[in-house]
């Protein structure tokens, strides 16, 4: 069974108190649609409400059933990271973590990762060169949609667990 | 200028501890494409990583800078003060709701906690969620979170709560 899309208005009022709420539409519409939709929606919870609501966004569940070699360790730590830097045409940097980095790819003697590894080299080739879909190449951006352009350093760091980049 | 769309992954560990990475992407391409792409970087990302992959999800923002929306909030109004709206859908025993924060006094019944549910604004919300809305090339209804059509009102009604609310 698929699971609805969440759709999550948010909202201010006069005390500058904030709140959600969360409404839930099927899967199937294009991006168009939702748009459309979901600013109609917005029109007429605005009605109804004395707040204001100051964004909308909506979460859709990608299916990950078909990922292979996805059991996980018993020596998982998802506080050992590997932690990536890149920069973006403007010069910014991004940084993204991934926990529970597999040991074996660290240098000996070293916490740099081995870029010469074909999965390390694979992942930093998804943020300088994109990924091919249907519909054209994404390159990875920053939160301003700057596009990602080179990678600055691969290393393994130890954080503590919690929301990653 | 739009926000980059969000895609996120949730890991966890052979403890049980979870973590997130999140990646950003640009806008302009269709949903199947950014599916396409988070399902090929989710392989990626396990390759590297010992952890459980358990989530992978996209989270877009909608534009709502040409909706007219208010901007100055009512004097009167607080977000726990919700319109709390119940629904049958089309799966019996299964219901979907929705709290409203910041309803208007004037919406609620004399002397009851019930909403006005012949108020135009109300009624208008209430229809939305029975009868969906019009989009160009089809319909977009509104269903509970395993995708159940809502068909009809069970109640509307006035409700305390703390600001967060589902």
């Amino acid at each position: 069974m698929a699971k609805a899309i969440e759709v999550t208005p948010t909202w201010r009022d006069q005390a500058n108190k904030t709140s959600t709420n969360t409404l839930y539409v099927p899967n199937g519409l294009t991006l168009a649609q939702m748009q459309e939709g979901l600013v109609a929606a917005a029109v007429l919870l605005d009605e109804v409400s004395g707040a204001v609501m100051e964004g909308m966004g909506y979460n859709v569940d990608v299916d990950i059933s078909a990922l292979t070699g996805n059991g996980g360790t018993s020596t998982a730590d998802v506080e050992d990271i590997g932690a990536f830097q890149f920069r973006t045409a403007d010069g910014r940097p991004v940084n993204v973590n991934v926990p529970a980095i597999i040991d074996t790819l660290s240098i000996a003697g070293s916490d740099a990762l081995d870029q010469a590894d074909t999965d390390i080299a694979a992942f930093i080739s998804m943020f300088e060169d994109g990924l091919a879909t249907t519909g054209g190449t994404i390159q990875p951006t920053d939160v301003d949609e700057d596009d990602i352009v080179s990678v600055i350093y691969a290393r393994e760091e130890v954080r503590n667990s919690g929301s990653r980049g | 200028m739009a926000l980059a769309i969000t895609l996120r992954f949730d890991t966890v560990d052979d403890k049980g501890k979870v973590s997130s990475t999140k990646l950003r992407l640009p806008n302009g391409f269709a949903l199947a494409d950014y599916v396409e792409f988070a399902q090929a970087s989710a392989q990626l990302f396990t390759n590297i990583s010992q952890g459980v992959l358990t989530k992978v999800g996209l989270s877009f923002n909608v534009d709502l800078s040409g909706a007219g929306l208010k901007t100055v909030a009512s004097a009167v109004t607080g977000v726990a003060r919700k319109l709390w709206l119940r629904f049958n859908t089309a799966v019996t025993g299964f219901q979907a709701q929705t709290l409203i924060p910041g309803i208007r006094e004037t919406q609620v019944g004399a002397g009851s906690g019930d909403i006005n549910q012949a108020d135009t604004d109300v009624a208008a919300v209430i229809s939305m969620f029975e009868d969906g809305l019009a989009v160009t090339g089809g319909t977009m209804t509104f269903t509970n979170d395993r995708e159940h059509d809502i068909t009809a009102i069970v109640s509307g009604t006035e409700r305390f709560l703390k600001r967060k609310s589902a």
